[in-house]
């Protein structure tokens, strides 16, 4: 029992070394609004949400506002929070790095209401942009074209050179200037541009990816669908025990549901 | 490659041709720096023909601040522009041909345009799940339960209750309106899916509008959206079986307008299924410090030990259950809500028990065939009136319940047949206030709680038991126990919850005052009461308590570091007296019962908590009468002894291991607590098996142990997870049997498995399995006894269940039990065997159910269990082998 509990206390004490953390202050915050079609078959599909990039000095983030929301820690001061956490399709946050030697994306995942957080790494240089002489407005910025092909899509990105800044919203990157809207061409996945601004004061951020377990795209990519199919199954709860009768409806159901979700935005 | 990636990496290429003369190509490389000559890194780089055309290239500084930009152009001049956010734009005409820049920005106070987004659509919060039921239905679906399980999140406990992400939910609502309160079960089972629009699910839900932007909430609620404004539903259940003649009925009709809603039941059986079910109230106080208006029985017949499996195969009942709900909504945002319970059964129990009572000095047999009748009458009701403004909070709640119950018993021994005759009926009267109030910026949230209960019970045996104490050891023929109680208490208490950042203190102040009465006489031969005072009690015992309580809580933006520590001060005050025995006992105390909890997240994969605390109890009236009390034919009852006061201290420690993408779970636990109580509870037992309880005062310590282990792994290539679990826990306590010292000892070991197998889309199989050894040992403190005897229990049980989907209107199941038990001379090992058939007709839409219970026609089930002084080995007689066919339809 003594060994026990000094092993408690020891683990407590001690799992503070090799960590790599993030550490930033966003300065800017870019609205986007996402709309998106899960099922190619099927225009009813459409949904919509709205997108926050946050943009610091070393790393931007990418997620969900509705995450935001949900996560105290950007509503900082303001401790009467909100009772309605918003929902969302989107559970990831992409981060880039800045113009560093790494270079790298990370784009971190936590299954919803559990404490299951992860990762992978990706080169954030994903994309060949071919940079158009079309011109037009968004709002007061003036943007020019650009196109590119990324997972099985083709895109149509408009950037504003006013806003020196090489993001985009999702993975999207490498333009001289902030992508304010992105499209593929047949526009199951176009992110429109819906506001941009200074925060003041600045959004702490930090990202401790020590809890967060290493794996690759394909590999979260399954986990996700096994999470999606059965998330009761997937928690893992001793004390949940559905019959295998309800449980059947169950994954029956999930994965009727997600067999219209055929167009996701990796399409490769 | 990946020099090659790193290089193309810093170097963003862009091609364009202009016009069709043939060009030139030209490398621009340079260097960007601060106003202080900081390499600055992020620089976007535009190169173009002049300041007003498109671009023709361009890069983004590296870490280092360089660039490096190839193009190909036939113009004579290029415009380039090097921008970074915070600093002016730096621009120059240079010449078309390959050139190494050095570039220094200024900073400058000009803010990049802000685009300021349109408030109203952003701060709407989405914060309602609609599922569309049509999607979720299949042909199978009867009752809204149907669907609602089947939602994402959602999880539907064998009781019925709900649960939404792990967490019970905490409103059921039907058109917004919330008839049912806890009773949801009643809508939930019997809405008929085809009424049903929509399911929504309302995450993070705050029913109370008051707190709604003041404090968060975990939980969430559903809400029912029906197709019509005006909707009548419900549905019917009728069944027959044999042997011998069963009947099952159910018929549940229900009502919904915009401002008038009503559900009424009427369900009867005599197949053993649980009617209750669907009335079982799931609904939460948090608060914690309600007073009960549960049923109290303080005298008994002698029952038999019920089996551990489904009541369907032993109780032996005839039941009937009426209620009815209704909820009007008076005006806006007030709503008054009835709901009505009647429930009759008349349910029987056969069997027999062999019990051995182990003292250090004897064992003694005891042999009892049992028979009961058992006859419940239960009133309920609620009177719910409901003020919920955004500015203010009113919840006044009145409960009524009333029991009229009776119970026969008749048991024979080996040479002699003994009859009880049991009558105890109840009434329980609670009012529960509860008010949100602001008080300038604070909101104060206001309870208070009243109530009595009252129960007049009495116990008739004959022939009479306990010779040698009441009746000189001559033989008489009957005794019976009247006891009246009575009970007053009420609870007022204000506290506030505040939040600070990343701290959460939620203080509140209350006194609650209780005040419990006990008379109770001993009657031999009809009428001839016992006068002794030892066998009377005229009690009155006042307790009150004023508390301070105030919790803190702690949770760290990562979520590593979650801290939790409560701190309640009381002041209680106990007061004891009985004019039959001028003892006054009375107690005033100051106790503060910390209590600790801290979880860190250690890693990805590993986590571990640590909590500790500390409580008192003091002694309950239920344990302080000093008259003899006959709670049950051979048990009599009494102490005399000062009011019990005990100290708890409890520890855990966790550790927990989990990889999701591997699927391994792992988690090991350990606790312990320590208990010190100024009483020692001493049993004596006499020849026929008769227990005389008393308390003496005597200092003691009691200890526990326990060790838990849990694990699972899914096996992804054969669809099946299989989970093993371990627990070893170890206590130890004194106690005194016949007037001897006695260390007592228990060992408990349980090793469970279970495996869940989807072998196929059309069948799935699962098995648990439970293997327990439990093992008493006692010591004597006195050497001249003898010392060291053991007993030891082991118990096996194993069920396997197979589900065959045979076609998408019928499945059918089978499963096997097996029950044993080391202990049992005859009868040890128990097996069961069932079926279930269902079909599912289209038109019209019929559930056809046939289900037959206990093949193999076991007529009785053993149980063997033991504790500190006795083991105990129960036949229960069950319902014989059966058939039953039911169609249930929707209306």
């Amino acid at each position: 029992m003594k060994t026990f509990c000094s092993i408690l206390l020891l683990c407590f004490v001690f799992n503070n070394g090799f960590s790599q953390k993030l550490k930033d202050h966003f300065n800017y915050k870019v609205m986007y609004k996402l709309t998106y079609q899960l099922d190619s078959t099927d225009v009813d599909s459409e949904k919509s949400e709205y997108m926050t990039l946050f943009l610091g000095d070393d790393y931007s983030m990418y997620s969900s506002r509705a995450k935001t929301l949900a996560n105290q820690v950007v509503y900082n001061g303001n401790t009467a929070h909100t009772s309605r956490a918003a929902l969302t399709y989107f559970h990831y946050e992409i981060i880039k790095e800045k113009e560093k030697e790494t270079r790298q994306l990370f784009y971190t995942l936590k299954v919803p209401k559990m404490q299951d957080h992860f990762y992978y790494v990706q080169d954030k240089n994903l994309f060949d942009w071919k940079v158009e002489n079309e011109t037009k407005f968004i709002k007061e910025y003036k943007v020019q074209k650009a196109t590119t092909s990324f997972a099985g899509r083709e895109y149509v990105a408009w950037f504003a050179t006013e806003i020196p800044i090489s993001d985009g919203p999702y993975k999207f990157n490498g333009l001289p200037g902030l992508i304010l809207e992105i499209y593929d061409t047949e526009k199951h996945w176009n992110f429109e541009f819906f506001g941009f601004k200074k925060l003041s004061p600045k959004m702490q951020f930090k990202l401790n990816l020590n809890q967060y377990v290493e794996t690759t795209q394909e590999e979260l990519q399954d986990l996700w669908y096994r999470y999606r199919r059965d998330p009761m199954g997937y928690a893992n709860n001793p004390n949940v025990k559905a019959s295998p009768e309800v449980k059947r409806k169950l994954v029956e159901a999930f994965t009727k549901m997600l067999e219209k979700e055929n167009n996701p935005l990796e399409f490769e | 490659m990946n020099n090659l990636n790193k290089y193309s990496c810093y170097i963003l290429l862009c091609l364009l041709f202009v016009g069709t003369k043939g060009y030139t190509q030209s490398v621009i490389t340079g260097k960007i720096f601060d106003e202080n000559n900081r390499e600055l890194s992020g620089a976007t780089i535009i190169i173009s023909t002049d300041s007003t055309s498109a671009i023709l290239a361009y890069g983004i500084s590296n870490e280092k601040g360089n660039f490096d930009i190839k193009l190909n152009s036939t113009s004579d001049s290029l415009f380039i522009k090097v921008s970074f956010i915070g600093y002016k734009t730096w621009a120059k005409t240079i010449e078309n041909k390959t050139s190494q820049l050095s570039v220094q920005l200024t900073p400058s106070s000009e803010e990049l345009k802000e685009v300021l987004i349109e408030a109203k659509i952003i701060e709407q919060r989405g914060d309602t799940l609609s599922f569309s039921v049509s999607a979720f239905k299949d042909q199978k679906d009867r009752v809204i339960a149907d669907i609602i399980k089947k939602l994402p999140g959602i999880e539907m406990r064998p009781g019925g209750q709900i649960y939404y992400n792990g967490k019970p939910i905490q409103k059921y609502y039907i058109e917004g309106l919330d008839l049912l309160e806890g009773r949801y079960s009643l809508a939930n089972e019997n809405l008929a899916v085809d009424d049903v629009s929509k399911v929504e699910i309302l995450e993070n839900h705050q029913p109370i509008k008051v707190l709604d932007s003041l404090e968060f909430s975990e939980r969430a609620s559903l809400n029912i959206k029906l197709k019509k404004e005006i909707t009548t539903s419900g549905t019917a259940e009728v069944g027959l079986g044999l042997a011998p003649l069963l009947w099952k009925a159910k018929i549940t009709p229900m009502i919904f307008t915009k401002k008038r809603q009503a559900i009424v039941t009427y369900q009867s059986n005599n197949t053993g299924s649980d009617v209750s079910r669907e009335i079982r109230d799931f609904s939460f106080d948090l608060s914690g410090n309600d007073f009960s208006i549960d049923k109290t029985n303080w005298l008994s017949i002698q029952k038999l030990s019920e089996p551990p499996f489904a009541q369907e195969r032993w109780l032996d009942n005839n039941v009937h259950l009426g209620s009815v709900n209704f909820l009007q909504r008076i005006k806006e945002d007030v709503d008054l809500k009835v709901n009505l319970s009647y429930l009759n059964d008349a349910q029987t129990q056969q069997g027999s028990t062999q019990t051995r009572f182990f003292t250090p000095t004897d064992t003694i047999n005891l042999i009892e065939k049992t028979n009961n009748d058992i006859f419940i009458n239960t009133l309920q009701s609620k009177f719910t009136l409901e003020k919920n403004t955004e500015k203010n909070y009113l919840k006044n709640q009145l409960e009524l319940n009333a029991f009229w119950d009776s119970q026969r018993g008749l048991i024979q021994q080996s040479d002699v047949t003994i009859h009880q005759n049991l009558n105890n009926p109840f009434t329980a009267i609670r009012n529960k206030l509860r008010v949100l109030k602001t008080l300038g910026k604070q909101l104060i949230t206001f309870r208070s709680n009243i109530g009595y209960t009252h129960a007049n019970q009495n116990l008739l045996v004959s022939p009479g038991q306990f010779e040698g104490i009441l009746n000189k050891s001559e033989p008489y023929s009957e005794i019976e126990q009247i006891l009246k109680t009575s009970h007053f208490f009420t609870n007022n208490s204000a506290g506030i919850t505040k939040g600070l950042g990343k701290f959460t203190i939620s203080p509140e102040i209350g006194f609650s005052i209780e005040k419990q009465q006990i008379d109770s006489d001993l009657f031999l031969n009809e009428n001839n009461q016992i006068s002794e005072t030892d066998f009377k009690n005229r009690l009155d015992f006042v307790t009150s308590n004023l508390y301070f309580k105030n919790a803190f809580r702690f949770k760290s933006n990562d979520e590593t570091w979650n801290l939790r520590l409560s701190t309640p001060l009381s002041l209680k005050s106990f007061k004891l007296d009985d004019e039959n025995i001028l003892v006054k006992r009375k107690i005033e105390r100051l106790v503060f019962e910390p209590n600790f909890y801290v979880k860190k997240k250690l890693s990805a994969f590993l986590e571990s908590s640590i909590s500790a605390g500390l409580n008192y109890d003091f002694g309950e009236v239920q344990q302080l009468y000093y008259g003899f009390i006959l709670t049950n034919y051979r048990n009599l009852q009494r102490y005399n002894a000062p009011i019990a006061q005990q100290v708890n201290q409890k520890y855990n420690g966790t550790l927990s291991y989990r990889n999701p993408l591997k699927r391994l779970f792992f988690s090991g636990s350990y606790s312990y607590t320590l208990a010190n109580n100024n009483l020692l509870y001493s049993n004596q037992i006499s020849e026929n098996g008769a227990n005389v309880l008393q308390a003496i005062e005597k200092d003691n310590f009691s200890n526990s142990n326990n060790f838990n282990l849990n694990g699972s792994k899914y096996f992804s290539k054969i669809n099946t997870t299989l989970k093993l679990s371990a627990n070893y826990s170890v206590t130890k306590r004194e106690q005194l049997l016949n007037g001897n010292f006695v260390d007592v000892g228990n060992k408990n070991f349980r090793l469970s498995g279970s495996l869940d197998a989807e072998i196929s889309s059309w069948l799935t199989v699962t098995y648990n399995g439970i293997f327990s050894v439990y093992e008493t040992a006692f010591e004597n403190a006195q050497p001249a006894l003898p010392t060291g005897r053991i007993q030891q229990i082991k118990t096996n049980k194993h069920t396997v269940d197979a589900f065959f989907y045979l076609a998408d209107n019928q499945y059918f199941s089978g499963g096997g039990e097996y029950y044993g038990n080391s202990l049992s001379e005859e009868n040890a090992n128990n097996y069961f065997v069932n079926f279930s058939y269902q079909y599912t007709f289209e038109k019209p839409k019929i559930d056809l159910n046939i289900g037959w219970n206990n093949i193999l026609n076991t007529d009785e089930f053993v149980n063997a269990y033991t504790n500190e002084f006795s083991y105990v080995e129960s036949r229960y007689q069950l319902r014989p082998s059966q058939v039953v066919a039911s169609l249930k339809f929707s209306f």
